[in-house]
């Protein structure tokens, strides 16, 4: 049998992430998911078997925060020296473009820029899936792939722990 | 807010490494998760738990070698209670793992993890090298005198490789080709050409 005829099918569930050299996608198999890293000329596989995920862990990321006050930080000088030529300084054309310009990019960054981490966790490893980094992304992983770990798991009979209400306070003084 | 550390499983937090995140009552960051937070760093995470997380493990109970009991191939004191599918090696109840529908020792594991492309950590991907190394060289075109050889010559080697685990066709490895040919004609071209003009020029003197 040649290499290409035993290779396991997976179906992409989750669009790439990262830059120019290296990105991330996520990919359904038979009874696993798995993260890709691809960089040129290689490509780096971890799989997470669906009975033996735990949990997702989502927390939010200062990155698009973190964007947006860089690009508030090259914008003042440019609004600055705008202010400045629109007063009769001089042409304003070049100072406008590079407003602009700044623009497009805080925009693109506040559409594009992570505002989630989200990691799996297994008995053995928390790991980062960094392809999924808004929430929509999130929602949709986990509508896709949520009912099938749960299947996965329907032999364990332990429904997912959930945290028990908070107990009732008790006075000290009493 | 008050913790419930003692009524639900916690896990470990992914950004200190040090404390547990622990489930707190209270709407997380997405629709229909929990909250939860770091005892150590206080780090606030939304948990989407699962039915394994709550699940208890079975441990392998190990019992030991009495006379002539067949005896584990990794634990001469432990008494063997399976046989490896693979190499038949006798394992104790700690080297017996379930694995890829089997019964398997560490050994054989290992060791198909490195030749099963189910199991495959990491793979050469020469044609999106070839591809890169045929395209991007053609911004400072006199590199392709070099990198169209190399891509070429990726192209011959990877052709029969174990490639991407994903792709399923080999258009890249067409186009590298193609482009690298191509790239190589056009220098043996104006090499010719050049021999040619010098040739020229001297009958002309």
């Amino acid at each position: 049998m040649s290499a290409r005829a035993s290779k396991p099918a997976y179906k992409r569930i989750s669009g790439l992430a990262g830059g120019v050299a290296t990105h991330a996608s996520l990919w359904l198999g038979d009874g696993h998911f798995m993260q890709v890293r691809a960089s040129i000329g290689q490509e780096r596989y971890q799989r997470f078997f669906l009975k033996d995920i735990q949990a997702f862990l989502v927390r939010p990321s200062k990155v698009c925060r973190v964007w947006l006050v860089v690009c508030a930080l090259l914008a003042l000088p440019g609004v600055g020296m705008l202010a400045w030529m629109m007063s009769g300084a001089g042409d304003p054309t070049g100072w406008m473009i590079y407003c602009c310009a700044i623009l497009v990019l805080a925009v693109g960054g506040m559409l594009g820029a992570r505002t989630r981490r989200v990691y799996v966790v297994t008995a053995v490893q928390t790991t980062q899936l960094h392809p999924l980094s808004r929430p929509r992304k999130i929602n949709k992983f986990l509508a896709r792939v949520r009912p099938l770990i749960e299947e996965a798991q329907a032999g364990l009979n332990t429904p997912p722990p959930m945290p028990s209400p908070a107990p009732e306070p008790t006075d000290p003084t009493a | 807010m008050v913790t419930t550390a003692a009524a639900s499983p916690a896990i470990a937090c992914p950004d200190c490494k040090r404390g547990r995140v622990v489930m707190q009552v209270g709407a997380g960051l997405l629709a229909d998760d929990v909250a939860g937070s770091c005892a150590t760093c206080q780090r606030v995470y939304g948990i989407v738990p699962l039915p394994a997380l709550g699940a208890v493990r079975a441990k392998p109970r190990v019992e030991r070698v009495v006379s002539e009991e067949a005896a584990c191939f990794f634990h001469d004191a432990n008494q063997a209670v399976s046989v490896c599918d693979d190499c038949g090696r006798f394992l104790c109840a700690l080297c017996g793992i379930d694995f890829a529908g089997g019964n398997l020792c560490p050994n054989c594991i290992s060791v198909r993890k490195q030749a099963d492309a189910a199991l495959v950590k990491e793979r050469m991907t020469y044609d999106s090298l070839a591809l890169t190394l045929t395209l991007v060289p053609l911004l400072v075109w006199p590199f392709t005198f070099v990198t169209a050889p190399i891509a070429l010559g990726l192209v011959i080697f990877g052709w029969r490789k174990p490639g991407s685990l994903l792709r399923r066709n080999r258009w890249r490895f067409v186009l590298a080709g193609l482009l690298a040919a191509l790239q190589i004609a056009g220098w043996v071209v104006f090499i010719l050409s050049m021999f040619k003009t010098a040739d020229m020029v001297q009958s002309l003197q």
